[in-house]
């Protein structure tokens, strides 16, 4: 099932390499895929979570969150994905708001391209501090 | 020289190049130790090769060496180390990926639409060199 193009996605960002406080940008170096599975970008649907931030940061300690604490999060349109020709797969089997981002290009200057613009449209929304 | 250093997303660095060196390897050492804290924290994330730094630092010295503003490094989940610079007033993106293969991908979207992307050896200085001033141009908008 396709993600409509006005929904808000997210990327939670557990590596200080993926974004900046100080310039308050998110870094094109946290959307860069492992290397297991290169071509698909894992996001989570949070547009009927606005409300709520408490519960977007939940999914990520839940079923994102590894070794490596989550510290910020990547939020931006599903638009900009549709406008580098690429689609938003919902992938329900995670979690009922997860999607993959598809197919990302195998070829690295190919993808960097799209990663770029995938950090233009993104918003840093940081872990608040407990 | 005259650095495009009159922005917050570039941080002074120092104007002397063995201080600049010595600068960019204490910067490359922490990035270097907090990869390898993430590599041994999760099994998604591939190591950094020790090339990958050499190129790293290499690389710097000839951004250096053409003036273009210190970029914001860190390291890459797939195995590399990754340059950043962004402009201040206009949205506007630079990239250099860097795997250790002696080899750079770079790139850039600046707030004009104008776009630009390509790899080249990191001992082809005349094709690198090319992209440069599209790096220039991003940093002061």
């Amino acid at each position: 099932m396709s993600v409509p193009p006005d929904e808000k996605l997210t990327r939670f960002i557990s590596s200080k390499s993926g974004f900046s406080i100080a310039n308050k940008t998110v870094s094109y170096r946290a959307f860069i895929p492992p290397k297991k599975n290169p071509q698909e970008l894992s996001v989570y649907r949070i547009s009927t979570l606005i409300e709520d931030e408490n519960k977007i940061w939940e999914i990520g300690r839940e079923y994102v969150q590894g070794e490596q604490t989550i510290k910020a999060r990547a939020d931006f349109l599903a638009e900009v994905v549709y406008e580098n020709n690429l689609k938003v797969i919902a992938d329900t089997q995670v979690h009922k708001l997860h999607a993959n981002i598809m197919p990302l290009p195998i070829n690295r200057e190919d993808r960097d391209e799209i990663l770029r613009e995938l950090a233009l449209a993104s918003e840093l929304v940081p872990i608040p501090s407990e | 020289m005259g650095r495009l250093q009159n922005d917050l997303n570039f941080r002074p660095l120092p104007t002397d190049k063995a201080l600049f060196k010595k600068h960019i390897q204490h910067e490359l050492k922490e990035i270097r130790q907090e990869a390898a804290e993430a590599y041994a924290s999760d099994n998604e994330i591939d190591p950094v090769p020790d090339s990958a730094y050499d190129n790293a630092s290499d690389l710097l010295e000839i951004l250096f060496d053409h003036s273009i503003p210190v970029p914001d490094i860190g390291w890459l989940i797939d195995g590399g180390i990754g340059f950043e610079w962004r402009s201040q007033h206009v949205k506007g993106i630079g990239t250099m990926s860097i795997y250790g293969d002696n080899k750079v991908i770079y790139g850039a979207s600046l707030g004009s639409g104008h776009k630009e992307k390509g790899t080249c050896e990191l001992t082809d200085l005349v094709k690198l060199t090319r992209f440069l001033p599209t790096l220039k141009t991003l940093c002061s908008q």
